[in-house]
């Protein structure tokens, strides 16, 4: 090596930048949209997220449309007219795969409008009722409550075996009961379903006690919930359990021994003269208890949406009525004699020139903005006069009164009188059959008492030990979520 | 805010060194402050004397030898708001309200590389064949990915969460020619290829799996799993054996290997997953619980073959790339043999029709939607995913500049292009380079209801001053 042509070069630099900007810019404040952190600032605030819990409830895939639905569409008045899998007929035919449209759109709307609810139960405990003050803070809590109850109710009456089969002993639901913000809690087993329905009638128990005896406007009354909105969904939810004098505790709190059955207390809840007026504008009769209002406004979206609409299944998917999804089925309650052609309630069916028939409560056209029933007074009087007959296993005769006060409404010229108490039992699911029609109870009404969900046309009836007579669970549940089991 | 440094070192022009340092902050993350690092290292040989004297300086026109190693830090795709929970605004019959519509995560931090890189350059015949060949290996820690939660949680929307880590690994070569040189023609020549091994090394806590979905949460499918000890984006699907001559219904494994068969419409007193061995009421088939790890969607091999011809005043140029080593779900196959009411591909006129048939195509039954893994994703819809493309193919003529006389127009050249005209694969789906999850890493390789990559022709002049 030449050392004397050696060049050497150093080159040696330092360079130290410091962009710089200012420390404000790195916690940024939302400018579109209300951050967790202050969502419970204001009274505004906290009332605009109460009516976002009831929103989620009313979302069209959960029960401002296909909850109910699917409760119409599984039992034995329907028949299919389209095959289309995303409009349940996969539902109707009772061969629901795990991944179907319906299971995973129920299943996650269903626990988004649960965790919607927990996360706002949380942030009032730890902020919200120190701004509202101890009472109306207590009465938000109680409507998140209830629409938690409502929601794990609806959950159970699909994926779970009903509470008769083994007294609530087998798998629930996974039981969730603080809100989840952020990642890292997708594990979570299943409850029994005894647990699940303890934890509904704990939030029904603290709603009656803290929501108002009544609102302020008829429109209020129906919309959201007081007192005898946690009452009456009580009667409901014990009797799918059988437990009859716990539904007869709940509906005397309201309901005279003698007629008119008129609530006694709070919202003077009644049976309205004409059964129509239900489904018509303004939707707030004394009947209502609780309905999901809509209007058209399509963003944000306040109507069940497309596929969603209990107009668009069981009425009309376009402008003609009897071109939809569901026809009523021939052989169906609507065959049945015993319901006569002079009754009211055969006013709400249309019949197509192909001679179909088709439910008619829902008939707003497109975006079908029907508000949505979730419970009305004729169910309260029928949940007790079946508990009456079933505990006192007896012709009951406040349960006779109550059954012929639904029958009269709409057909006055008759007077039921069963003989027996099976035959009492029958007509009583007869007259639910027939009074809710539309209304989503009937699959719920089967299960509970285990009985068959008959055939009807090409779908195979389901007995009560087959697979299918409760629903899979949710493909994604059971990839997400470890500890979860499917049905 | 950042904060950075810089040295630098050079020695004689034959040995280099240099170092930087960095700290940054930012805003989106939860966890804002990262600091970063790195080094690189290079020797020109060609500056030592022993080059010349050996005699090496003859063979070679160049040679060089680099290394670095630093750590870096990763923010891309991340909403501005990750961090936050959020209120959206919506309706509840007439009313506003405000409605508990994403979520986010507090402990977001940066995802950061570690980067080993060792290179060698060299060229040989007076420059006019230079090869690059690379060794590298990448280590990310904290990667970030919108994780989808149990929808039982009732979580809103997928979170934005440093999942775990994940490596990438292998070989890059890079040949550069110029095959042939005249006054009157001239032909350029670039072929690289490289080699590349994803693995994910680890999953944060309370993580085992990562599944992406592809569409919607109610209506979509989940092909794409990611797990330690597999490639990114894995498909994971249900495994099928054909259909059952005696009943024509498709043949499933579960979990255990062992045969299920499944009927859409179950006649009373029958059940709709039935063990094929002996005829007993089986478990339903679910993705979650008899679905394998099946093949990767990241592509081993990939590269690219460009070359450049000009003859006088034409130019022309051709472009092809290549995947190679990969699988895609053709979701878009379930969808086209699908039982329902609507367009289908013919090739179910095969279908299996009585007793004893032997077919790829089970019974048809109107509305089965799951034979044919519309519902839950099967292995029948995975098919190789290697491709040879024409990327790009263009001719330009360049107008000599005498045409132009005193104008100040000093260049302009017509020329006809097109991308993607051709494609050589024996993938049965229109492109299979395409996924449906966009640039997502951890959803390639699912081509549901996608369209192919454009074909695209463009005619131009382009003018210079």
């Amino acid at each position: 090596m030449n050392k004397r042509n050696l060049y050497i070069a150093i080159l040696c630099s330092v360079i130290v930048f410091t962009s710089s900007c200012k420390k404000e810019f790195l916690d940024p404040a939302l400018k579109t949209s209300v951050a967790a952190e202050n969502a419970f600032d204001t009274q505004f605030r906290i009332e605009s997220q109460a009516n976002s819990l009831y929103g989620s409830l009313k979302n069209g895939s959960f029960y401002g449309g296909r909850y109910l639905v699917y409760g119409n569409v599984r039992g034995e008045d329907f028949i299919n007219e389209t095959g289309n899998l995303v409009t349940a007929s996969d539902v109707w035919g009772m061969n629901l795969a795990n991944s179907a449209t319906s299971v995973k759109g129920l299943w996650s709307q269903g626990y988004l409008t649960i965790n919607r609810c927990n996360v706002f139960i949380d942030g009032m405990t730890t902020k919200g009722t120190s701004v509202v003050g101890d009472a109306l803070g207590a009465k938000y809590v109680a409507e998140a409550r209830l629409i938690r109850a409502l929601s794990y109710y609806s959950l159970l009456q699909l994926f779970a075996r009903p509470y008769a089969d083994g007294n609530g002993s087998k798998p629930g639901l996974p039981l969730r009961l603080t809100g989840i913000t952020g990642p890292g809690s997708s594990d979570l087993a299943r409850s029994t379903v005894d647990q699940v329905y303890t934890q509904i009638l704990a939030d029904l128990n603290y709603a009656e006690t803290n929501l108002p005896a009544t609102n302020a406007t008829a429109a209020l009354n129906t919309t959201r919930a007081h007192k005898n909105t946690a009452i009456a969904l009580k009667t409901r939810v014990y009797l799918s359990m059988g437990k009859w004098a716990e539904v007869i505790t709940e509906a005397n709190k309201l309901v005279p021994a003698v007629a008119p059955f008129k609530a006694k207390v709070n919202v003077a809840n009644d049976l309205v003269t004409d059964i129509a007026s239900v489904f018509k504008t303004p939707y707030t009769t004394a009947e209502s208890i609780f309905s999901l209002p809509m209007t058209s406004s399509a963003s944000p979206l306040d109507y069940p949406g497309t596929q969603n609409s209990l107009a668009s299944y069981f009425y009309f998917t376009n402008a003609t009525p009897g071109t939809t999804e569901f026809s009523l089925n021939p052989t169906g309650i609507v065959a049945n004699t015993a319901w006569k052609t002079t009754d009211k309630r055969r006013a709400l069916l249309f019949t197509s020139a192909a001679s179909k028939q088709f439910v008619a409560k829902f008939t707003t056209a497109s975006p079908y903005t029907d508000w949505v029933p979730v419970i009305r007074w004729a169910e309260v009087l029928l949940n007790l006069a079946e508990a009456r007959v079933r505990s006192t296993n007896t012709v009951d005769p406040q349960a006779l009164l109550l059954l012929n006060a639904v029958r009269q409404r709409s057909d006055a010229t008759t007077t039921l009188a069963p003989a027996t108490v099976a035959d009492f039992t029958d007509a009583l699911l007869l007259e639910r059959r027939i009074e809710f029609l539309g209304e989503g109870l009937r699959a719920p009404d089967l299960t509970r008492l285990l009985l068959t969900i008959p055939l009807k046309g090409s779908a195979p009836s389901k007995g009560p030990t087959e697979s299918g007579y409760i629903w899979p669970i949710s493909s994604d549940e059971l990839s997400l979520n470890k500890l979860m089991t499917d049905n | 805010m950042s904060y950075f440094g810089r040295l630098n070192y050079n020695y004689a022009g034959k040995y280099f060194l240099s170092g930087n340092l960095r700290q940054d902050e930012y805003s989106a993350l939860g966890i804002k402050k990262g600091t970063f690092w790195g080094a690189s290292a290079g020797w020109e040989i060609t500056k030592e004397n022993f080059w010349a004297t050996s005699g090496l300086d003859k063979v070679f026109s160049s040679f060089k030898i680099k290394g670095s190693y630093g750590k870096v830090g990763n923010i891309s795709g991340i909403g501005d708001y990750a961090t936050f929970s959020t209120y959206g605004s919506a309706l509840y019959g007439g009313i506003a309200s405000s409605i508990y519509s994403a979520s986010g995560n507090k402990e977001l931090t940066w995802e950061t590389s570690k980067k080993t890189d060792i290179g060698l350059n060299f060229g040989i015949l007076k420059g006019r064949i230079e090869f690059e060949i690379d060794y590298y290996k990448n280590n990310i820690d904290g990667l970030i990915l919108n994780v989808s939660q149990s929808p039982s949680t009732g979580v809103p929307s997928s979170v934005a969460t440093n999942i775990g880590s994940m490596y990438n690994k292998g070989f890059e070569f890079n040949v550069n020619a110029t095959p042939l040189k005249s006054t009157d023609f001239s032909w350029n020549s670039n072929f690289n290829i490289a080699y590349n091994k994803n693995e994910v090394t680890a999953l944060a806590p309370g993580l085992t799996e990562i599944i992406t979905p592809t569409g919607s949460t109610a209506t979509g499918e989940n092909v794409n799993r990611s797990i330690p000890g597999y490639s990114i984006g894995y498909l994971y699907v249900v495994k099928t054996g054909g259909v059952d001559p005696a009943t024509g219904r498709r043949i499933f494994y579960n979990a255990a290997g062992r045969a299920v068969t499944y009927q859409h419409i179950v006649p009373t007193g029958q059940s709709q997953w039935t063990y094929l061995d002996n005829g007993a009421t089986a478990p339903a088939i679910t993705q979650g619980a008899d679905a394998v790890m099946y093949h990767n969607t990241a592509p081993k091999f990939y590269g690219g073959f460009d070359n450049t011809f000009r003859y006088k005043n034409f130019d022309l140029n051709v472009m092809l790339t290549y995947q190679l080593g990969f699988w895609v779900s053709y979701g878009t196959n379930a969808g086209l043999h699908d039982q329902r009411y609507w367009n289908n591909a013919v090739d179910v006129l095969a279908r299996w029709q009585k007793p004893g048939d032997i077919t790829q195509f089970p019974r048809a039954v109107y509305t089965d939607n799951v034979s044919y893994g519309n519902t839950i994703p099967l292995d029948i819809n995975i098919f190789k995913g290697n491709f040879v493309k024409l990327r790009n193919l263009s001719i330009g003529y360049t107008i000599p500049q005498t045409a132009f006389g005193k104008t100040s127009i000093n260049r302009l050249r017509v020329y006809v292009a097109g991308q993607n005209l051709a494609i050589m694969t024996k993938y049965p789906g229109p492109d299979p380079e395409v996924s449906s999850n966009g640039s997502s890493s951890s959803g390639q390789g699912s081509d549901r209801n996608s369209g192919p990559n454009a074909r695209t022709y463009t005619m131009g002049l382009s003018l210079g001053f």
